[in-house]
């Protein structure tokens, strides 16, 4: 493929690539701190739970669904590790291990229901949210005391090869999905299923094993992104998580997924997570009151959907 | 006659594809006139230029000797201008009249003029004798009489000058067309210009004035239908010489590979009948006897109610198409758009999808996916020829090839066309055949569903006929005929 194709190819990654740089350039000159390696770290640190999360949501979209119920998950991790470590004394690890198979297994139970209850991922997703937030308050009491072990917290904070852990992961995660998206029979058929269901279906394409995998893996990226945000918080909020599902979808957007499914791609997420992180972190350092983010962020989503439909 | 619209040195260029190069074409006032060629010859091009719907790169169009370029499909609307498509551009769940005046409702006061718009709709429903009311939901009615309302949509407005109709008779019984004929004629002597689209050949002898044929992008004649033969419009449609029409039969048949026992399902009941290896086998009957239902459950796409299939003497369930495929079976399904292609994603992957279990070892070997679905890319002769290409860019008989590619590719045994060449142009269309009876005689068996007779007749070995779900005939050799089929299917004894 020559340079030409894959430029067309991913037109709108290139743009939000190129916002990225841009923004990256303006905060460089603007503050000496911002292109500093400490800083780049946090604003890695920062992009990660969103960018773990992203990457499920990025299959769930192009498999021409959504998953709305995304922070609950997220919060429902937190939440059953933090009661099974502080409450009933489980070792952290079998509480953490226990804690992503729920959370997985919430996420099956969104497919089982959107592929075997006809009932659209809109709705279905809609209801774990509120379903999931009701448990994280119902086995948490509410109460957001509970603090993790000490040991716990290197997730958030230790070195992996010279990165932080939360980076790390990320990046695992990206690559593990990217290669999913790529080279699996499932990766093709959450394409396929996306872009034309019925072709899909009378093509051979086992549907109902796609769309509910696609969701519980989703779950999984919910879970592991809830493992570092109870990291770096160190305790269990049961409202962990809450407008994250939006933040997803953005970074997704920003990445020139199209929300009706069949295109996408990982490194688009990649690239919308960082940028908003960027956008997050750089109007911190030039104080910028932070109310100012959400604005700029949902600017940014409208003008890079507006610039890629007035493309076509 | 005047000259009302008049086109010189149009062209217009997509990423990859030229299509139209400097075209001209004129239309006089109050005349048919048809524009033919293959699909991908650059007709709907033309007419989405004339609409509005595309911008001209380069050329002049002259309006009654004023020149226009129409930015948007509502200028052109605004010019007199407008179209019926084989898409239709309707709200199903408002009602005929609403539908009619979409768009431009009749204000009064701060609210839609309804009483005015029920009166005006029942006037035009009743001059056109359209047997529909102003208040039906549009979800009620049939796609003919669907189609009656969207040319009234179009009628409507009443500084109408030029109506293009793309297809307009695909739908329509032989009554219906007749009907459509006269609607056409009494739009003619009003003055209006008709730009007529269809694949039809004998339908345009009857209706248009002049025809304008188109290949590759650029026009090769315009000549008065009286002067022209339907051999003569092939001709110049395909660039060479179409003696026959259908290739030599296959004359292999050979052992059952399948055998449907009293299957019934929903739309048919109790069929039974083999498959050989090597043989063509049509199934044809009029629209709504059955016979997509019919290829969809044993393709497993729709539950059996009863009955059986067996493969090669083993009995199969078929309960989905994953099944189906893995018992060797594919299906070219009767909406290639709906149903027989993912338009996001390029000819190759397209190819590949049926096939994706041979190509993951156990991850998916990309470079063995391009080679194999290359390899059948080309054997079909696919235009334009990048297999990356997206399928969405390509003609219909192209879009049918990529899903026959498909089938080529998972190597199916038993093929099923549904409707194999609806909306195909004659040179795709003959290719299509020549495959057919190819894999025919290389030892594939191949089943028909078809509502064109001729098709039937000409590629099968053997047919059945089914009248309202059921198998009313099986006619083989000399009994193939034309008049067989017809009394067949229509249940009546002399049809002419």
């Amino acid at each position: 493929m020559s340079i030409k194709v894959i430029l067309a190819d991913s037109k709108q990654q290139v743009i939000a690539l190129a916002c990225l740089v841009a923004v990256v350039i303006v905060l460089s000159f603007m503050s000496e701190y911002f292109f500093t390696a400490n800083n780049l770290f946090n604003i890695g640190k920062q992009a990660s739970i969103n960018l773990i999360i992203g990457l499920g949501m990025t299959m769930v979209i192009i498999s021409a669904g959504i998953d709305l119920s995304v922070g609950s998950l997220l919060a429902l991790t937190i939440s059953i590790m933090a009661v099974l470590n502080v409450v009933y004394g489980v070792n952290i690890v079998v509480a953490g291990t226990l804690a992503v198979a729920a959370t997985v297994f919430a996420g099956m139970i969104n497919g089982l229901v959107i592929q075997y209850g006809k009932v659209p991922a809109f709705i279905t997703t809609l209801g774990m949210m509120g379903v999931a937030r009701g448990v994280v308050l119902l086995i948490s009491r509410g109460n957001p005391s509970m603090s993790f072990p000490e040991e716990f917290l290197w997730i958030a904070d230790g070195l992996v090869l010279g990165i932080p852990f939360p980076i790390f992961l990320s990046i695992v995660i990206a690559v593990l999905v990217t290669l999913l998206l790529k080279y699996t029979r499932l990766g093709r058929g959450i394409y396929a299923i996306g872009g034309n269901e019925e072709a899909a279906r009378l093509s051979g394409i086992n549907i109902a094993y796609v769309r509910i995998a696609t969701y519980t893996l989703c779950g999984l990226c919910c879970a592991l992104g809830g493992i570092i945000y109870a990291a770096r918080v160190g305790a269990a909020p049961p409202s962990a998580g809450i407008g994250y599902e939006l933040n997803a979808i953005a970074a997704v957007i920003i990445g020139g997924t199209a929300l009706n499914g069949g295109q996408g791609k990982v490194s688009g997420t990649v690239i919308g997570a960082l940028l908003m992180a960027v956008i997050a972190n750089g109007l911190n350092i030039i104080e910028v009151d932070p109310y100012w983010q959400s604005i700029v962020i949902g600017a940014i989503i409208v003008i890079a959907v507006m610039f890629s439909n007035l493309r076509k | 006659m005047e000259t009302l619209l008049e086109i010189t040195g149009l062209s217009k260029s997509f990423p990859g594809v030229r299509a139209l190069d400097s075209v001209d074409f004129d239309l006089a006032e109050g005349e048919v006139h048809a524009l033919l060629g293959e699909n991908g010859a650059g007709k709907s091009t033309l007419v989405k230029i004339i609409t509005g719907a595309y911008r001209k790169d380069e050329g002049v169009m002259r309006l009654n000797g004023r020149a226009v370029d129409f930015h948007t499909p509502s200028e052109a609307q605004q010019a007199g201008i407008g179209g019926i498509y084989q898409e239709f551009s309707q709200v199903n769940t408002l009602t005929v009249a609403e539908n009619i005046f979409l768009g431009a409702y009749p204000m009064r006061w701060f609210g839609v003029d309804w009483a005015a718009i029920n009166l005006e709709a029942a006037r035009l429903l009743e001059r056109f004798g359209v047997d529909a009311r102003p208040t039906d939901k549009l979800s009620t009615l049939g796609v003919a009489t669907r189609q009656m309302i969207e040319i009234l949509k179009v009628v409507h407005r009443k500084n109408l000058k030029i109506l293009i109709m793309d297809e307009p008779t695909s739908a329509l019984s032989d009554a219906e067309t007749n009907l459509l004929f006269e609607f056409v004629r009494t739009l003619q002597s009003l003055g209006v210009s008709i730009i007529y689209i269809s694949h039809r050949l004998d339908e345009i002898k009857q209706i248009c004035n002049r025809i304008t044929v188109f290949k590759n992008g650029s026009k090769v004649s315009t000549s008065l239908a009286s002067e022209m033969t339907i051999d003569d419009i092939v001709t110049q449609m395909v660039g060479s010489e179409l003696k026959d029409h259908f290739p030599a039969k296959s004359t292999h048949a050979d052992t059952t590979v399948l055998q449907v026992t009293d299957l019934s399902g929903e739309g048919f009941r109790n069929i039974s009948f083999a498959a050989r290896r090597g043989e063509v086998l049509g199934i044809t009957g009029l629209v709504g006897s059955g016979k997509t239902e019919l290829l969809e459950t044993i393709f497993g796409a729709r539950p059996a109610l009863s009955g059986s299939l067996s493969l090669d003497g083993r009995t199969i369930t078929n309960s989905s198409p994953m099944e189906a495929i893995r018992n060797g079976i594919g299906l070219l399904p009767e909406s290639r758009k709906e149903q027989g292609l993912n338009l996001v994603m390029s000819c190759l992957e397209n190819i590949s999808l049926a096939s994706l279990d041979k190509i993951a070892h156990p991850f998916l070997d990309l470079a063995e996916e391009a080679r194999v679905a290359e390899e059948n890319f080309d054997r079909l002769e696919i235009r334009p020829g990048d297999p990356k290409n997206r399928v969405v860019n390509l003609s219909g008989g192209n879009q049918q090839k990529i899903v026959l590619a498909k089938w080529l590719m998972r190597d199916a045994n038993i093929l099923m066309f549904d409707e194999p060449t609806r909306g195909i142009d004659v040179g795709a269309k003959f290719q299509i055949y020549s495959l057919i009876i190819e894999l025919a005689k290389a030892g594939k068996s191949i089943i028909i569903a078809s509502s064109e007779i001729d098709e039937v007749i000409g590629l099968c070995n053997r047919a059945l006929v089914l009248r309202k779900g059921e198998v009313v005939k099986e006619l083989a050799g000399n009994e193939l005929n034309s008049e067989n089929v017809v009394f067949s299917m229509s249940g009546r004894r002399n049809v002419h």
